[in-house]
């Protein structure tokens, strides 16, 4: 079975390589061809946004869901979007992979009509900045560049202003000044050559998570042969991992670079982590309002418990 | 002018107001945003996505029917502009009546898509939280005016204009 | 594959018999979808195709463009800088022509549309060439030709656009438009200094008034201001391009307040103006994002980009049929709808052979800019037909020499990136 598979990413992200890509192609050699891919990268099926749709309506089969776009069908899985919790992507993997297999994450996928093959996430967003940024206080009133209304909250807990700029603008906006700092994923970084214009990278922080959930229509799922759901999982299980380990390894290796070339590279102190966390538990507390319910409740404590060792 | 065409007209006038009414708050709201953020270092904060939820779609798609009205939507003009006989009426109904079906299913798929988003009273979390409802709405008014302009024509040129 | 070529001459047809060429990509690309996936999937792709292509901030840059070029010109603030520019060096021979020219510049660097930026050249440059006995064909091709420099010289409607659909930044391809612009303007200037030499088509102007060329020059000092303002506004980070555009409305009204030469219906008509072309683009690009669609469907994207990294041929031969094909097109086609129907296949390719996304970008609206002024369907010059009363015929035939001169640029932009990169890699690093 030839199934459509969409994808905001590009070929060339790291996502893709050790992680979309790899799944896709040891699934088809795992099954002897029974289930083959049809690659849609770059949104070329779908934007991100409507990759669920897309999943539920038939113009893809499955999709490498970008979790935060789903807010308002997803409301619990974007738990992952918070800040001060998950420290590396094996450690927010691990987490996720555990909340997808059962629980209200799971559920949640379920009941919008997708089942979740595997999850991952990308290293914890590092600030970016011309000075070094530690404690709330030196954040004061800057313009910090946000996506979405996590970190838009997480950039106003520390008394900043969170700003929406469009990916491609970035780039200008922070050369020019019109952007004090950058909440990014250090992966991306390269591909926004957002390490030219700026002269300071935190290395520990945690200003928020992104996850990642590759998602198979339901009805689709369940109609394949046992044996190939499993492999389909199994080898999924193993892609988290890696994906994961490689990404965290990938952004060792980017930092060594950028340390290299001059940029100083920072870790966060305790005391200043410390602050930050005490800062940012305002988000979380927030995200706990929006949602509402028990059901928030319990899967922040469980989502704390898991990213807490 | 029959009472049809009349009516057709004013709604598509009321949506090309609004639309020009988006430009105007367009341009007002940026400004204000670069200003302010200029002279008091706080910018507008609503202006970002409530230009993107809101603003640009209506502006986009409320005077569709209008521009096709005064001919504003470009096509080739390296074809014959009428064919004489029953193959130039054939192809003078179907120009309005094939483009017809395809926005009567736009509009049916859009006006359902917010419809959801109403039901299901869909946010999107931002500076505030911005009802998406009202932000889907505007592209099927847009499109179901432009498919009664469409099908209005088709009855339209096969009477005698006596107006022109 | 069949199918698929089946559905292309049914667009062609749709499009021959004068279908709006949004509704018909739309069509073709909605019934394509439906025999390639099913008519559920079809239906779905409707359900967000207009809110996903209107909801783009970065698309606020077109409407605000566009307004404030029809601000500017309704305001007689454009025809002014005419008159200032002829003022200075209408007496040489041919330099009214050149004033012309240098008059586009300027005006190309407020003004986002070609044919706003022609229609306000044949209201007011024209006429006053005519009036010292320049040819007809030479005055008029002037007049379509410079306003082609809209195009590319920044702000541009088409490099926004541009940008849009292939996600490249925006502010990027307005500095990297900059020298290709001036380029061409030099280009046009030497075609004009030679056609003045060789035949008699362009006579000495007014004679030289050192006071009258001052008095003139006062009415560029607002434009030039706002020229500084709204560019200035870009690289000094003050605002994003589209946010620029914002300012440069602002500006504009300020300028035509203070000259007192705006009524509430010109302002009207201006606001509505800009609604209409917003609308035409934004359903455009709608409808192409889902004929689109169905390409990427037909795996056709897929198999030409295999094709491209496994073939023999050199990239160069790839990107010489692409800009050839795009040549043809821009006999018979609007700049916006080649870019809709081309970009969807043109733009993974050129990514593919590994080109530069600007460098591209300039290159294929300078190709499409060339689309302007060749017949059948030449925009500008069916603008300065309209506006001068002049033949097309006649100004077709005026139009070939400065032909030429605009292929060479596009030749030497081929063979040099460097003269397009230049500038933005040094602003920007
Ligand atoms: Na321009
Ligand atoms: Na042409």
């Amino acid at each position: 079975e030839s199934l459509r598979l969409g994808d905001f990413q590009s070929t060339s992200h790291i996502v893709s390589v050790e992680g979309t890509t790899r799944w896709m192609t040891a699934v088809e050699e795992a099954t002897d061809g029974a289930v083959t891919f049809q690659h849609f990268p770059s949104q070329q099926a779908a934007k991100s946004k409507a990759q669920l749709d897309a999943v539920n309506n038939g113009i893809l089969d499955v999709a490498l869901l970008g979790v935060l776009y789903h807010a308002e069908a997803l409301p619990l899985n974007s738990v992952v979007g918070l800040p001060g919790f998950y420290g590396s992507a094996s450690q927010g993997t691990a987490a996720l992979q555990t909340m997808l297999k059962e629980g209200p994450l799971r559920d949640e996928l379920l009941a919008a009509g997708v089942t979740p093959i595997f999850g991952f996430v990308l290293p914890p967003y590092q600030v970016l900045a011309k000075k070094r940024l530690g404690a709330p206080a030196d954040w004061a009133a800057l313009d910090i560049r946000t996506s979405g209304s996590t970190q838009a909250m997480t950039a106003r807990s520390m008394g900043a202003v969170g700003i929406s700029i469009p990916g491609p603008e970035v780039y200008t906006a922070v050369e020019r000044g019109r952007l004090d700092a950058v909440l990014f994923p250090l992966a991306s970084v390269p591909g926004y050559k957002l390490n030219e214009v700026v002269s300071h990278i935190s290395t520990n922080g945690s200003f928020g998570g992104y996850s990642f959930v590759m998602a198979v229509r339901t009805d689709l799922f369940n109609g394949l042969p046992a044996d190939v759901q499993a492999k389909m999982i199994e080898l999924g299980d193993e892609t988290a991992t890696h994906v994961a380990k490689a990404q965290d390894d990938s952004v060792e290796g980017l930092l060594a670079e950028w340390k290299s070339q001059g940029i100083e590279t920072y870790d966060l102190s305790n005391d200043e982590l410390a602050a930050l966390r005490d800062s940012m538990k305002a988000v979380g507390e927030d995200w706990q309002t929006r949602i509402g319910g028990e059901g928030s409740h319990a899967v922040l404590n469980r989502y704390r418990s898991l990213t807490s060792n | 002018m029959n009472v049809i065409e009349k009516i057709l007209r004013k709604v598509e006038d009321t949506l090309h107001l609004a639309g020009c009414l988006g430009l105007v708050g367009v341009a007002v709201l940026i400004n204000a945003d670069i200003l302010l953020r200029l002279i008091a270092n706080r910018p507008v904060q609503i202006q970002f996505e409530l230009t993107e939820l809101y603003l640009m779609p209506a502006l986009a798609t409320l005077s569709l029917s209008r521009v096709f009205r005064d001919g504003g939507h470009l096509a080739l003009d390296i074809g014959p502009e009428t064919l004489p006989g029953i193959f130039g009426l054939v192809v003078e109904k179907a120009r309005l009546l094939l483009p017809a079906a395809f926005f009567a299913c736009v509009t049916y798929m859009s006006a359902k898509f917010a419809w959801g988003a109403f039901a299901h009273n869909e946010i999107e979390y931002g500076v505030i939280d911005w009802p998406l409802g009202w932000a889907y709405a505007v592209a099927p008014l847009g499109c179901g005016v432009l498919v009664l302009r469409l099908i209005h024509d088709v009855f339209r040129s096969s009477e005698p204009d006596l107006t022109r | 594959m069949l199918t698929f070529i089946a559905l292309l001459a049914l667009l062609a047809l749709f499009m021959v018999f004068r279908m709006p060429i949004a509704f018909a990509m739309g069509l073709v690309g909605f019934f394509g979808l439906a025999l390639q996936l099913g008519w559920r999937p079809a239906f779905a792709v409707l359900e967000r195709a207009f809110f996903d292509s209107s909801s783009s901030f970065i698309l606020v840059a077109i409407p605000l463009f566009i307004l404030m070029a029809e601000l500017l010109t309704s305001g007689d603030v454009t025809r002014r800088a005419i008159f200032a520019c002829q003022s200075w060096i209408g007496h040489v021979k041919g330099g009214l022509a050149m004033a012309t020219v240098a008059a586009s510049v300027i005006l190309a660097a407020l003004v986002g549309s070609s044919t706003a930026s022609t229609a306000a050249m044949a209201a007011s440059a024209y006429p006053e060439m005519r009036n010292h006995n320049y040819a007809d064909r030479l005055a008029a091709a002037v007049v379509s030709v410079g306003g082609t420099l809209a195009v590319v010289v920044p702000p541009s409607i088409v490099l926004v656009v541009y940008g849009v659909l292939t996600e490249t930044s925006i502010g990027k391809l307005f500095i990297a438009g900059i020298v290709p612009g001036l380029l061409t303007a030099t280009g046009l200037a030497v075609v004009i200094k030679f056609i003045a030499m060789r035949t008699d088509q362009a006579p000495k102007g007014d004679p030289f008034d050192l006071g009258k060329a001052a008095r003139a020059s006062r009415h560029i000092i607002p434009m030039a201001l706002l020229m500084v303002a709204v560019i200035g506004a870009i690289y000094g980070g003050i605002a994003s391009p589209s946010e620029a555009a914002a300012l440069g409305v602002m500006g504009s009204l300020l300028i035509i307040l203070a000259q007192r030469t705006i009524s509430f219906s010109a302002f009207n008509r201006s606001v509505s103006g800009a609604i209409r072309a917003t609308v035409m683009i934004v359903t455009i690009v709608t409808c192409s994002a889902i004929f689109a669609n169905y390409l990427v469907f037909t795996r056709i994207t897929h198999s030409l980009l295999e094709f491209t990294s496994t073939t023999e041929l050199p990239r160069e031969a790839i990107l010489i049929f692409m800009v050839l094909i795009l040549l043809v097109m821009g006999m018979f086609m609007d700049q916006l709808a080649i870019l809709s129907l081309s970009m969807p296949l043109a733009f993974p390719t050129a990514m593919a052979l590994g080109y530069d996304p600007i460098w591209f970008g300039i290159v294929v609206t300078k190709t499409v800019e060339i689309g302007l002024l060749t017949p059948p369907l030449g925009l500008n010059a069916y603008v300065a037909s309209a506006q001068t009363g002049v033949p097309l015929r006649t100004i077709f035939k005026g139009v070939v020499p400065f032909l030429l001169m605009e292929v060479l640029v596009l030749v030497l932009l081929l063979c040099f990136p460097q003269i397009t990169l230049w500038l933005p890699s040094l602003m920007l690093k």
